[in-house]
């Protein structure tokens, strides 16, 4: 049975567990009370599935080498657009992001190794960007190495890994902004799942207050500078790589 | 999710056979082996235990269960008038088990309360003949790769590793009822999430099966791995009151750190209706009574695999 906790930080859970966990809506409000986001509130009860972003994780006991793990059932998800799979390796089970073509019974390996060639690599598989050959579509993508997905999560989003560079490597990311990540970095190869979400239509008000959405306020305001189509370059390039800082020779 | 038949034979080292062994199925079938009017008198007891028994309209499976097991039991044992080494039979109840072997490396334990055990005094010779223990020696057991065969198992820390068939103050040595016949399970939570799936039923019959068989053959033939000369054989049954799990376990070999060799047995009966429903309120539909109470789709083979299972052993 899922266990919820009183105390209103739910989040207190330190072990990881497959089974659903209940969870408290907060309604937009902070810690002080007071409404931060608007537009936030009511919707179907969710249970959270503890999801692991970090595809690397060995488990306790087991040597830091490339592994694999099968899948053994894929659901939706109701905390976020994208299904979730249900793969275990080992002694244990996990849920993690399901990539677009994930079946039960599949096999996905997860690997650290960077060889000199580029892998071929399945849809599904998690492998450092350095592996990966340029052109690959990939989501799950982590910032920096080891810190867990945080970029490409969203139903049916995927980013293109553009060039590799030194130890790092560039990756375009779905809003067509370009990050520079170390090439450690482990991302899933392939698209994320649910790739029609954006094309479902909601057909009425009650859905979407299913979905935890309240309604917008209905004044009537003429819209200012901030409206309207904007055109505008690419914002630079990001980079999550500290390189050494050249200081001029004395 | 998990397939669990299948992760307690590569636990157990052991091959799975489809239906119940020629020789329960000939006690089956042999007309001199049936009680008078049994089919009368099965009825009657799953009529007191869904219908009659409680003052409330129908029971709860928690109560009507062990009711019906008690009952049947009963219509066994009034076939001992014909068979007086029947009555060399006892039942223990909470009962608790405990075996440890090695399954390639990885230390495992059976252990807990233990459902309903029915003891005898002879022990129930050897189903399968010597041809077919040799022959599992070329089947392979399954391997779930990349999933290791522990997933889900209770990782313990273990201080004493124990084997027990139950020697508590009653089973000393010298007691005369000292051979695991066969073992009762009753899946009795009301609930159904609490309840074990009929896979999960079997899987738990298997393992603990093997726990007793194992138990009493380190006290036979004493704790070395080895294949064992004379195969110790326990029967199980599981229920939930209406689905009955039946199985037969062979234990061949107490070798099973490798995962070569001989291997055990086990044939399993699974899912055999005793009924298919028990109206207790009639059904009406617009004032007119479409399905009155009583009890609809009546398998009498599934007593007669009870009963036969129960004379397995003395017939």
């Amino acid at each position: 049975a899922p266990r919820c906790t009183t105390d209103p930080m739910w989040k207190c859970r330190v072990k990881y567990t497959v089974r659903p966990v209940g969870m408290k809506k907060t309604g937009g409000r902070d810690h002080t009370g007071r409404i931060r986001v608007r537009g936030i509130g009511g919707g179907h009860k969710r249970r959270y599935r503890m999801i692991d972003f970090q595809r690397l994780r060995y488990e306790e006991g087991a040597p830091p080498e490339p592994f694999t793990e099968k899948v053994i059932s894929v659901r939706y998800d109701p905390c976020r657009s994208a299904d979730i799979a249900l793969v275990a390796g080992g002694n244990r089970k996990r849920w993690i992001i399901a990539t677009e073509n994930m079946e039960p019974g599949d096999i996905i390996t997860n690997s650290s190794h960077i060889g000199r060639m580029a892998v071929l690599a399945n849809e599904g598989d998690a492998y450092p960007l350095g592996a990966l050959p340029v052109g690959t579509l990939i989501c799950n993508l982590e910032s920096h190495p080891g810190k867990g997905a945080q970029y490409i999560r969203a139903a049916g989003t995927c980013g293109v890994l553009l060039r590799k560079v030194n130890g790092t490597a560039i990756v375009q990311l779905p809003s067509k902004r370009q990050m520079q990540v170390l090439e450690t970095c482990v991302a899933t190869v392939g698209r994320v799942s649910n790739v029609d979400h954006n094309k479902r239509v909601i057909g009425k008000a009650g859905r979407n207050r299913w979905l935890g959405k309240r309604p917008h306020t209905g004044l009537w305001h003429r819209k200012g500078g901030w409206a309207g189509r904007k055109i505008k370059p690419l914002p630079p390039m990001k980079s999550y790589v500290n390189l050494p800082r050249i200081t001029a020779q004395e | 999710y998990f397939q669990g038949v299948r992760q307690a034979q590569w636990l157990t080292k052991t091959k799975l056979v489809e239906g119940l062994p020629p020789s329960v199925l000939s006690i089956v079938d042999n007309p001199a082996h049936q009680l008078e009017g049994h089919e009368e008198r099965v009825k009657h007891a799953i009529s007191h235990a869904r219908f009659w028994d409680t003052t409330e309209v129908a029971p709860m499976r928690e109560h009507y269960c062990p009711v019906l097991f008690e009952d049947l039991i009963h219509l066994c044992r009034s076939m001992s008038a014909k068979y007086p080494s029947l009555a060399k039979r006892m039942l223990a109840r909470n009962y608790k088990i405990a075996a440890t072997w090695e399954r390639e490396s990885i230390l495992l334990q059976v252990r807990g309360l233990n459902g309903i055990l029915m003891n005898s005094m002879a022990p129930i010779p050897p189903v399968a003949s010597k041809e077919e223990i040799l022959a599992t020696e070329e089947h392979v057991l399954e391997t779930f790769y990349p999933i290791s065969p522990t997933i889900d198992l209770q990782e313990v820390n273990v201080y004493k590793e124990l084997n027990d068939t139950g020697k508590s103050r009653r089973f000393r040595d010298g007691y005369p009822y000292s051979h695991p016949h066969t073992l009762f399970f009753l899946e009795s939570a009301n609930v159904r999430t609490n309840r074990f799936r009929p896979e999960q039923l079997r899987a738990k019959m298997l393992m603990f099966a093997f726990g007793n068989a194992l138990a009493k053959a380190k006290v036979l033939y004493g704790n070395d791995p080895k294949v064992l000369e004379q195969p110790v054989v326990v029967q199980s049954v599981g229920t939930d009151g209406q689905l009955f799990q039946f199985m037969v376990f062979q234990l061949n070999t107490t070798d099973l750190v490798s995962s070569d060799g001989v291997k055990n047995l086990v044939w399993i009966d699974s899912d055999q209706n005793l009924y298919e429903k028990a109206q207790c309120v009639p059904e009406v539909k617009k004032r007119v009574v479409t399905k009155p109470a009583g009890i609809y789709g009546f398998q009498p083979d599934t007593f007669k695999k009870f009963l036969a299972l129960y004379l397995h052993g003395t017939v």
